[in-house]
């Protein structure tokens, strides 16, 4: 039993759980998520292989399909971004302890709590409807407003507006990670005189930076991932302005019967999303810092 | 190394088992004789609705196992979109209910993949009993001549008419045989003495089929691999009339349209429209929801074409193909079409009950919005013609074709010929994949 | 002087945008309130015109037979079991993933980055077909088991971050002590990770809460259902809706979460944080 074998074996030891899981409930289905992706397959009998086909009709005769992405990329790279400012600011702002910080921390973390259910949705509705709050409030400024949800030019600003809203959780993730930062650093740097925003920059920021990167991955892809909220709210409307790539696979699958059609269209997105996370990953070695690893 | 290789392979094994054993080959069911069932049995009986048909329909399966002790029933139930969604992965599991409601929508789709159980030997035995049910009822449960599902309740096209608005505005309401022509006129007058920029006269759009029947054709043709019309002119001619009434404010627009996602929250419940095109079975909901009397009527008729209405099963219960158990699935939908106590319970909220003896039954105990309804299906049965056979296969994707080309147009986006030549071209190329 | 006039606009102005955010939450709760039909006929008012318990006491009492007891009792359920199994195989596993080195290490990382990348909704129908032949459909099975094999990868991946943010000098001086890869992972990690922990606790009561689709799917007999779907039965399109029911329940349905957040946000950034480097 040489040492390298015995370190591999209390490696697999530990994530045993995980790796049970993973090869018994998940790692079949993505396989057969695979194999139909090759395949007509509408649910309700047997899958009829038919090779590339799907693959090549998303790619080069469904215009939908490139809408989608468009819309889901603009999604992306629009809310991502501004979530993650948010959540950072407000998670510096409710750091310290003040009269009321508790109260304000789950005010501003509330919207993350009501999630995507159905109220969401019937509320969203009524807030930027055409007889909504907002254009009851624009109309003391004397603006006419439109219906933000049903206005093809307006519904996807709705969504982002939604998404930006509960941007709760990024927020309680970067408190965890700001109350790991040992109090040390600070004083040792208020001792040699430095400023509040230095602290920030120099000892905050760095030392935060693995959360910071755990939060975009996990937010970008979610971001592709973008479901719920489009669903519940616009269904995919109006005239697609907010086809989000997961909602259209939805729709091919179970509206369509076409299983087959969107287990491709997943493979494609699973290739896209991998590609910006290694991107990711691949950048972090030069921003993020780990305190484990004795830094860089 | 050696141990993560065999990790890996065997991995691969197992799930490539699983896979292929779970999804592989699933042959069309045999229609094997129907057992006799001795001793208990378990029935898994499914449908979608709201509170109140969930509440109604538990009650009436309690009846039926008092009436049955050695049959038990499970019951699955949920909203409409939702109740699809589940029906699909159970299919694909090989494990539908027994007992499960069926759409006309969706006959097509599982019918084509043999999915239900054909039920002609069973009325022909009469373990089945339609004899109190006339003809024009159940053929539409029929496909390719067998009959795979149980008309629930009689259900028709009808305009909702709100009688108080045309009063308030002194306004006569539409005459038997009225067109879309007449209609468009009423609209206009009732816009002008209504003089508001929120009153729609048209609380909503219309059914394209609908249209298509009036002119004698139909929207799929019999053998449901292409369209039933030839002339893309029609379609043109009805998104122009729809583009019109909105750009004249008769008609709603999308935006507004659209913003409106359930029926409490519709134009003419709230008293800014005068007709609602829809379905006759909730006519019962919205006289709720308006707290007033509202009427029914056909929908409008084209000079000069055919009569453009039919009765339409609202929903049915169907026997799954694979059922362990049809001949008690066979006698829980009897039970359910014609026990008089049971439809006391159910009272018509899915639909007009299709047996002559329990309309008779129940009629004396309606009013309001019920009784209308009962009234016009009355009048129906003898002003229509046969109904459209259920859509074929890839009907859901011809369906929301249609939907989002209406909306191109009714947004302005698009014009009217552009839509009515898209549509011909992908609708064909849907529907030709089918033999 | 300017510092109390900044203290005072600060809190204001948190207080205005606060007030932004929990609008809605007002809304919902007013609607909850209202005669049905008043919900959308005066949507734009916050103050209901009577106080309209029924909407709480005829939602509460479900569908049939089956009450929001059940369903609240069958939700607590399936989130406390599926709760305490992701804590432990998240932070078993992330250890595993961030402490530990060993060859095939790369791999699995791999393999768990890219379950979290695929659309749940295509592994769906394979997984349902397992569990089928499992015969665990109808039951609480595939709703909880996953959660203590195969735990959550989003979880994982967080923890992983959160030990990285760990200082090794505290490991070696474990070992140093006599301490092997269990006595650190148990002794010298677990303790400081426990914003970590109490993050993760939030996350995975909410997320399992509302999850719906899973239930949606496995789960037939009624008495089984879960609040998020016994929510999704309330506005059916082609019946009857009951708006008033479903935003009661909604408010119910809200309570558990505001507690869980409320007490666990404490620990996360009040808690015990002993990350000084030792002398």
């Amino acid at each position: 039993m040489n040492q390298q074998f015995k370190r591999e074996l209390v490696g697999i030891s530990f994530i045993s759980p995980w790796l049970l899981g993973f090869l018994t409930f998940t790692l079949g289905p993505i396989i057969a998520s695979l194999y139909l992706s090759f395949t007509n397959y509408d649910m309700l009998s047997s899958p009829e292989w038919i090779g590339t086909h799907n693959y090549i009709h998303m790619l080069t005769q469904d215009s939908r399909y490139w809408n989608s992405l468009k819309v889901t990329f603009l999604f992306v790279f629009i809310s991502v971004p501004l979530k993650l400012m948010f959540a950072l600011f407000v998670a510096v702002l409710f750091t310290r302890n003040y009269r009321g910080v508790s109260f304000y921390r789950t005010v501003y973390y509330i919207p993350s709590i009501i999630g995507g259910s159905v109220a969401v949705s019937v509320m969203w509705k009524r807030l930027f409807g055409l007889h909504g709050a907002l254009n009851s409030g624009l109309s003391f400024l004397g603006i006419k407003g439109v219906d933000w949800i049903t206005e093809p030019n307006t519904a996807i600003w709705s969504l982002i507006l939604l998404v930006l809203w509960q941007f709760g959780s990024p927020m309680l993730i970067f408190m965890a990670g700001l109350k790991q930062i040992p109090k040390e650093l600070y004083e040792a740097a208020s001792v040699d005189g430095a400023s509040k925003v230095s602290n920030f920059f120099r000892i905050t920021l760095p030392m935060l930076t693995p959360v910071i990167f755990f939060n975009l991955v996990m937010q970008m892809i979610g971001g592709f991932m973008t479901f719920t909220q489009s669903f519940l709210i616009t269904a995919g409307g109006p005239l697609d302005r907010t086809l989000f790539y997961a909602v259209y696979l939805y729709q091919n699958a179970f509206t369509n019967f076409q299983m087959g059609y969107a287990s491709a269209m997943a493979w494609v997105l699973l290739l896209i999303i991998a590609t910006f996370t290694a991107l990711v990953f691949k950048s972090s070695s030069a921003w993020v810092y780990y305190e484990s690893d004795g830094g860089k | 190394m050696l141990k993560k290789m065999l990790n890996n392979i065997s991995a691969v094994i197992v799930s490539g088992a699983l896979m292929f054993g779970a999804i592989g080959c699933s042959s069309a069911s045999s229609t094997k004789e129907a057992a006799v069932d001795q001793g208990p049995i378990t029935l898994k009986i499914a449908w979608w609705g709201g509170q109140d048909r969930h509440d109604r329909t538990l009650k009436v399966i309690k009846m039926f196992e008092e009436q049955n002790p050695n049959i038990k029933i499970e019951t699955e139930y949920a909203a409409f979109g939702d109740y699809w969604t589940k029906m699909a992965t159970e299919a694909a599991g090989k494990n539908l209910p027994d007992v499960l409601q069926m759409d006309y929508s969706y006959l097509g789709e599982y019918t084509s993949r043999k999915l239900l159980e054909p039920l002609d030997a069973y009325v022909k035995s009469e373990k089945l009993n339609l004899k109190d049910v006339s003809d024009v009822f159940i053929n539409g449960g029929k496909m390719n001549n067998n009959l795979y599902a149980i008309n629930l309740g009689a259900n028709a096209p009808a305009l909702l008419v709100d009688p108080d608005v045309f009063q308030k505005y002194g306004v006569p309401l539409p005459k038997e045989g009225y067109t879309f022509d007449d209609l468009t006129q009423i609209a206009k007058d009732l816009k002008q003495k209504a003089g508001k920029e929120d009153f729609y006269p048209l609380d909503t759009t219309f059914d394209f089929s609908y249209y298509l029947r009036d002119k004698g054709s139909s929207l799929y043709n019999k053998d449901g691999n292409g369209l039933g019309y030839s002339n893309d002119q029609d379609l043109v001619d009805f998104f122009s009339l729809e583009s019109k009434l909105v750009k004249d404010g008769l008609m709603p627009p999308p935006q507004i349209l659209k913003a409106i996602k359930s029926d409490p929250d519709t134009l003419i419940v709230k008293g800014n429209s005068a007709v609602r095109p829809f379905t006759s079975n909730l006519v019962v909901a919205f006289t709720n929801y308006a707290k007033h009397p509202l009427k029914l009527m056909p929908l409008p008729a084209i000079a000069g074409g055919q009569e453009g209405n039919y009765l339409k099963p609202a929903l049915f219960f169907s026997v799954a193909a694979d059922s362990k158990h049809k001949e008690a699935a066979v006698k829980f939908v009897d039970y359910f079409t014609n026990d008089l106590k049971a439809n006391d319970v159910l009272f018509g909220e899915r639909g007009v009950p299709i047996s002559s003896k329990v309309r008779e039954y129940l009629l004396p105990k309606l009013d309001g919005g019920a009784k209308e309804h009962f009234t016009y299906i009355d009048y129906v049965q003898k002003h229509s013609r046969q109904i459209d056979p259920p859509a074929p296969k890839g009907g859901s994707k011809v369906s929301d074709l249609l939907t989002r080309l209406q909306d191109q147009v009714l947004y302005g986006q698009m014009s009217p010929q552009d839509a009515a030549k898209q549509f011909r071209n992908e609708a064909a190329s849907i529907l030709s994949a089918n033999k | 002087m300017t510092l109390s006039v900044r203290r005072i606009g600060f809190h204001v102005f948190v207080i205005a945008f606060g007030l932004l955010m929990i609008y809605p939450i007002l809304w919902t709760l007013a609607s909850s309130l209202k005669p049905e039909s008043e919900i959308f006929k005066h949507a734009g008012s916050l103050i209901p015109s009577t106080l309209e318990w029924n909407n709480y006491i005829k939602g509460w009492s479900g569908f049939g037979t089956t009450s929001f007891s059940i369903f609240f009792r069958n939700s607590a359920v399936i989130t406390l079991f599926g709760l305490v199994g992701t804590l432990f195989s998240s932070s078993v596993v992330a250890f595993g993933f961030a402490r530990l080195k060993f060859r095939t290490q790369s791999l699995f990382f791999a393999c768990l980055m890219i379950t979290m990348m695929l659309p749940s909704q295509v592994t769906m129908i394979p997984q349902y077909i397992m569990f089928h032949k499992l015969n665990w459909v109808n039951t609480f099975l595939p709703l909880i088991v996953p959660h203590y094999i195969g735990g959550s990868p989003f979880f994982i991946f967080m923890m992983i971050q959160f030990f990285r943010g760990i200082p090794r000098e505290l490991d070696e001086a474990a070992v140093i002590d006599g301490c092997n890869t269990y006595h650190i992972f148990w002794k010298v990690i677990l303790p400081l990770a426990k914003p970590a922990f109490m993050t993760v606790a939030i996350f995975s009561f909410m997320w399992t809460w509302d999850d719906f689709l899973g239930p949606l799917i496995y789960l037939n007999d009624p008495k089984l259902f879960t609040v998020s779907m016994g929510l999704r039965m309330f506005s059916d399109p082609s019946s009857v809706s009951n708006w008033g029911y479903m935003f009661a329940m909604s408010v119910l349905s809200l309570i558990p979460q505001f507690l869980i957040f409320f007490t666990f946000q404490k620990y996360i950034v009040e808690g015990i944080a002993t990350t000084g480097l030792k002398g």
